[in-house]
């Protein structure tokens, strides 16, 4: 099975590719001008923002990036096209020949380039609508057009694919959450014939869309029937793919240069290049010094989001000015489910290391510091464990049942200690609370 | 179907058969004159007659301050353009 | 008189002026055809002299057709860069030309046909015909022309007037309706150089709605001095010969070579070629929404819907330019003709920028002929009109600088035709205002006039 995929992701400008009419518009037909409505006499200009975005992903799949570039005119006729031409890239795309590794199988990248993107168009807004009603605020948003080589081999590798491309994304800081912001076409051929699957919407759809193409390819041959190459749109209610009603297959675009626009030296652009997500993980590990076992705890903090990555390199720093080791595992169970930044835990985690608080009182100050961003008062550890004895005595004479309890069930235990912890305000390392009470349940036989 | 019909019709353009002939036969003519380009030797392609190169615009927000007039220009209901319908 | 003149003049003598000029203007215009509007808008301030713009330039609130059924009631939201710049200046009216700019005579146009100021059965030429008969017969006038293989410098020549095409990119299109954009520049019309320099010097510049137009430096315009002239042995071979007598007699005085460009014979082919392939697919956002001519019917399948409003309103030749322009892209073909011509041009370019390596000029005939008669136009073959142009298409085609000058009067207007480097237009305001020292001008002078 071969499948390749062309993926067309919104970049994040504030503004369209060519004009200056804002990207984000409530009313339909409010960020519109001339130029993104196909005016007589308008022209392009471009954005260099949306150059940038396009320069630093082709980077970041590993392509050649074209010294010399330019635009191309696609001409096609259809409502959603402003100019009936689409201003896009054909000959000389910004980036090629790239490659992305997806478990540790490389899955080539033929191009990347920009284009703009056509208008919505609805056709059934009201009730025996028999005219489609166009919105031109999209009409004209900067798109990336990313195409793989077909060489994923099956929808669960595409939609690993397109994880992989959404973190590239998120480092690149495009975000793709929004709907709309990415479709896909897939090229799917189980045997011979190839079926194309046009402009899906958001990634899990694309995995549905290939699985259910695979299971209608493999039926058509198990009962020797023939599979026409076509194109097919995808259901997303049903999760099925329907034969397109025939929009006229003529791929005939005529594409000439686009006169209005320069030609651009791109060997002149001085951009850095982003580091990618193994880049940062080989240069946290060595900065950190993280051990072996560590190491694919840190893999999943930078292969979470690049703002997680961030979050752990500053928290990473700021362990090593406090002289304190950085554990991995804490940040990844405390500070990773975070969506902010917390500076200030490696103190506490300092006082928790130098046993001079227990870990009841670390994770209450911690909360606290979440909480209210201050971290309040340490709480000391009492170093004496006599008047901890006392205490757990205490405890069951007023709990006769408590010891029985459990005995039986080791989930009591754990809610005795809890209670224990709650009523000595966490003076007490939970080992030293556990070790005293298992202790005297052991006793009491 | 011939290549000029062929072409007629992907630029949206209906014709009679009167008009098809004297079309094809106008522009055979002058693609006639147009194949002597083949003579020419190779050379780089200049896309515009002086050198245009790297101009960009800034990413800022600049409204247009005639959205009413633009749509005015067309045939319109609650704010969207109407078009034709696609199936 | 020329504008700095006139602008000299009382505000209030003006201001009685114009609207006197817009009665004259009108009843003129039903003989002659040129203007496709007339300005009659109150006018409410003092403008310093007056100016016509070729209709396929945008002015706002003002019908702009470009001489095509399909933008019949057009009124555009902008204005061109070209019109903001020229504010001063009261704008009489948008002149007549061919649709869309495909044409040499001005005969394609849709909203009538401009009549040459010396013989009304003869054209003014084209595309910006109107503009140029403006210029002939309205005294004190200026006109705003667009030229993409000649049709500044044709009309020019046929009427009797100056026409100035600037370098490709020295004035912003923003605003002007394409035809093909790497070839389309906005030019003057004008009686005297003085009147097209100071136009020029106010149209000029970077305009960023236009990168096309960010190339060139910010310095000013300077004239400069040209003496050496080089004439193409391909061009001067194939004029008419009555003209030759004439260009021979004017140029007898000056310091010129006959060079050799053996490339020149493939211009006529690149220009349509890229020209066709330009415009038809700035043609193709004609299709009835958003814009000009509607559809009526939305229900119709849209292909129909396009078809049939791009069938009615679209006239022959912008048919046919749109039908080879169509073709010399398609796969299959793109290489032997609009890769091909892109070479071309590069070629030609280079050639030519040999020549101005040893010589400030490059001086013929404008063109092969004196101005048909609109019964032999309608003889011609599409093809045969396009050969016409093969004198006026090597400068457009490869951006230089070029002006027409009035050359002689056989008893029709005949026009010489100066090229100069990229950026060098200095030279040819200088070349311009020493032949009008030496020559006689005759214009039409129907309409206007200050006392």
């Amino acid at each position: 099975m071969k499948i390749g995929l062309e993926i067309h992701v919104q970049l994040p400008t504030k503004t369209k590719l060519f004009c200056s009419c804002s990207t984000e518009a409530e009313k339909p037909n409010s960020a519109i001008c001339p130029t993104c409505l196909g005016f007589p006499g308008s022209k392009p200009s471009l954005n260099k923002n949306a150059l940038e975005y396009a320069i630093k992903i082709s980077k970041m799949m590993n392509c050649q990036i074209a010294d010399r570039t330019w635009f191309s005119r696609k001409t096609y006729f259809y409502p959603d096209l402003a100019k009936n031409f689409q201003i896009t890239q054909y000959e000389s795309p910004i980036g090629k020949d790239g490659h992305v590794v997806v478990d540790d199988k490389k899955i080539r990248i033929r191009r990347v380039h920009i284009e703009e993107d056509p208008a919505k168009m609805l056709h059934d807004k009201y009730k025996g609508q028999d005219f489609s009603l166009i919105d031109y605020n999209r009409s004209g948003i900067p798109l990336v057009e990313i195409v793989t080589e077909p060489d994923i081999s099956s929808p669960k590798e595409a939609r690993n694919f397109l994880k992989n491309l959404k973190l590239i994304l998120d480092y690149v800081d495009v975000n793709i959450e929004k709907d709309g912001s990415i479709r896909t076409d897939a090229n799917i051929s189980v045997d011979e014939e190839r079926v194309e699957i046009k402009n899906i919407n958001g990634l899990k759809n694309v995995e549905r869309a290939l699985e259910f193409e695979y299971k209608r390819q493999s039926k058509l041959l198990k009962f020797n029937m023939k599979i026409v190459m076509e194109t097919r749109h995808f259901d997303e209610n049903t999760g099925a793919t329907i034969e397109s009603r025939s929009k006229e297959a003529e791929a005939e675009y005529g594409y000439i240069f686009e006169p209005d626009l320069p030609v651009l030296r791109l060997n002149e652009f001085k951009l850095e290049t982003p580091e990618t997500p193994e880049q940062k993980l080989k240069r946290l590990i060595d900065k950190f010094k993280i051990s072996e076992e560590q190491i694919k705890d840190v893999r999943v903090i930078i292969y979470h989001s690049k703002r997680a990555s961030e979050n752990f390199e500053s928290w990473g720093g700021e362990c090593m000015e406090y002289g304190i080791k950085v554990d991995v595992v804490w940040f990844k169970n405390n500070l990773l489910p975070l969506s902010r930044v917390v500076t200030g835990t490696p103190t506490i985690l300092k006082k928790l290391e130098d046993g001079e608080i227990s870990d009841f009182t670390a994770k209450k100050m911690f909360k606290n510091l979440i909480e209210t961003g201050k971290i309040g008062e340490f709480k000391e550890i009492e170093k004496d464990d006599s008047k901890l004895l006392d205490i757990v005595d205490d405890f069951f004479k007023e709990n006769m049942n408590a010891i029985e309890d459990a005995k039986q069930n080791p989930k009591a235990l754990n809610f005795i200690i809890g209670r224990i912890m709650k009523k000595t305000q966490g003076k007490y390392k939970s080992k030293k609370v556990y070790e005293i009470v298992k202790n005297k349940i052991d006793e009491s036989l | 179907m011939d290549i000029i019909e062929k072409t007629i019709k992907l630029c949206r353009l209906e014709m009679n058969q009167d008009e098809i002939e004297k079309i094809k036969k106008d522009v055979e003519n002058i693609l006639d004159v147009f194949s002597t380009l083949s003579d020419l030797q190779e050379d780089e392609m200049a896309f515009h007659s002086v050198p245009i190169e790297n101009i960009y615009r800034n990413d800022e927000v600049k409204k247009f301050e005639n959205v009413d007039e633009l749509l005015s220009q067309t045939k319109t209901l609650d704010n969207y353009i109407k078009g034709p319908k696609v199936l | 008189m020329k504008i700095q003149e006139f602008m000299k003049l009382d505000k209030n003598v003006r201001g009685e002026y114009y609207p006197k000029l817009v009665e004259e203007l009108k009843k003129m215009n039903k003989e002659y055809e040129v203007f496709s509007t007339i300005n009659e808008q109150t006018i409410d301030q003092d403008y310093s002299y007056h100016y016509s713009v070729k209709d396929n330039i945008c002015t706002k609130g003002i019908e702009s057709k470009a001489g095509s059924k399909i933008l019949e009631g057009y009124k555009p939201p902008f204005n061109a860069t070209v019109i903001d710049k020229l504010n001063e200046g009261f704008m009489l009216g948008k002149t007549n030309m061919d649709e869309f700019g495909f044409g040499t005579f001005s005969v394609n146009s849709a909203y009538g046909i401009p009549k040459n100021p010396f013989d009304k059965n003869r054209s003014c030429g084209g595309s910006s015909g109107g503009a140029a008969a403006a210029v002939s017969l309205i005294k004190n006038h200026v006109a705003i022309g667009e030229s993409t293989g000649g049709s500044i410098s044709c009309p020019a020549s046929f009427t009797g007037v100056i026409g100035f095409t600037p370098t490709y990119g020295r004035v912003s299109r923003y605003g002007l309706i394409d035809y093909g954009n790497s070839l389309d520049k906005i030019g003057v019309l004008a009686r005297y150089m003085d009147d097209v320099e100071y136009i020029l010097k106010k149209i000029s510049g970077k305009d960023a709605k236009d990168p096309t137009s960010m190339n060139q430096n910010n310095e000013e315009i300077k004239e400069e001095t040209s003496k050496k002239i080089a004439i193409p042995k391909q061009i001067i071979e194939n004029v008419d010969d009555k003209i030759m007598k004439e260009f021979w007699n004017s140029i007898a005085h000056m310091e010129y070579e006959i060079v050799d460009i053996p490339n020149l014979k493939y211009a006529v082919s690149s220009y349509y070629v890229l020209a066709t392939a330009e415009a038809s697919t700035n043609l193709a956002r004609y299709c009835g929404i958003r814009y000009g001519v509607g559809g009526e019917d939305f229900t119709k399948p849209y292909n129909k819907f396009f078809s049939d409003v791009r069938t009615n309103s679209f006239g022959e030749e912008a048919k046919r330019r749109i039908v080879l322009g169509t073709y010399v892209r398609m796969a299959g073909y793109r290489d032997q003709y609009y890769y091909k011509a892109l070479q071309a041009r590069n070629t030609i370019i280079k050639d030519l920028k040999k020549i101005f390596k040893d010589f400030d000029m490059i001086a013929s005939p404008t063109m092969p002929i004196i101005s048909p008669r609109f019964d032999e136009i309608s003889k011609l073959k599409p093809i045969d009109v396009y050969m016409l142009d093969f004198i006026t298409i090597p400068p457009n085609l490869a951006g230089f600088p070029h002006v027409s000058l009035p050359m002689a009067y056989t008893p029709m207007p005949v026009g010489i035709q100066f090229v100069a480097d990229h950026w060098k237009e200095g030279k040819l305001i200088n070349i311009g205002k020493e032949w009008e020292m030496n020559h006689e001008y005759k214009f039409g002078d129907l309409v206007g006039g200050i006392k």
